[in-house]
């Protein structure tokens, strides 16, 4: 295609072509977030962690408590599909995975317990006694 | 691994909903799909055809213990809502659903007269 020479124009293009290497730069970052996703919530008595792992083999995963960090590990595997299945479009993602995280109190490792449904994972920590709330009765005189 | 997943503005309702990935196979008979709905329970899961299309509507919601204490959140609760068109060939009265630890499978079955046919040579 033939243009009129124009040096806005070129400026332009030059501008276009930076942003788009920014742009790609930072996608990158962007992509590698943590997995399984976890919320953390805290009780009188317990710490309980949810993470959320669909499709997951109950079997696949693994729960370590090691040093006061939880980490949660394992492979979420392809489903087995007829062999003449053609893939159209494919957003889900499989592999391993590996998340930890530092408890924010020390916890009774024997009684922690974990139980799996839906495609969330639910670890029950029981806490320590020494770090559940107590109360202190004030008497005034 | 990584997750991929959009927050979407439903123009119709203003209700903001979670688009779940979505996986779709094609086999001589069928289509498969594959989504994933964690924390979605076959109660509060509504898959429904109006016209041509499929709509997978499904609620998550935690069941917190009482009187406690969220330090840290990362998990998307709300409604997680799909819509696909349907392809000419598929038969409506032959979609199963299945939903297994958090994954709905759908199987949408071809119409009898759309399915590939192999003609034999005399």
């Amino acid at each position: 295609m033939l243009m009129r020479y124009s040096p806005f124009k070129e400026i332009e293009m030059l501008e276009r072509e930076i942003n788009r290497m920014f742009n790609d730069f930072f996608r990158g970052f962007e992509s590698g977030y943590e997995y399984p996703l976890i919320d953390i919530v805290d009780t009188k008595d317990e710490l309980v962690i949810y993470a959320e792992l669909p499709g997951v083999n109950k079997d696949d995963v693994k729960v370590k408590i090691h040093n006061n960090i939880l980490t949660i590990s394992g492979e979420r595997k392809e489903p087995e599909l007829p062999e003449n299945a053609n893939c159209l479009v494919r957003e889900r993602e499989f592999g391993k995975f590996m998340r930890s995280v530092r408890l924010p109190y020390p916890v009774e490792v024997s009684k922690v317990s974990a139980e799996y449904k839906d495609g969330i994972l639910k670890i029950t920590l029981p806490k320590k006694e020494e770090v559940k709330p107590k109360e202190i009765q004030i008497n005034v005189e | 691994m990584r997750r991929d997943r959009s927050i979407i503005k439903n123009e119709k309702s203003l209700r903001t909903y979670i688009t779940p990935p979505a996986d779709l196979y094609e086999t001589p008979d069928a289509y498969i799909l594959y989504i994933d709905l964690p924390g979605v329970t076959k109660e509060n899961l509504n898959i429904k055809v109006v016209d041509n299309s499929l709509i997978v509507q499904g609620k998550f919601e935690l069941s917190l213990p009482k009187d406690s204490d969220t330090m840290f959140s990362e998990l998307a609760k709300g409604e997680y809502r799909r819509e696909f068109v349907l392809a000419g060939d598929v038969d409506r009265n032959k979609i199963d659903a299945k939903l297994v630890n958090g994954v709905l499978i759908l199987t949408l079955g071809k119409k009898e007269e759309s399915k590939e046919i192999e003609i034999k040579i005399e």
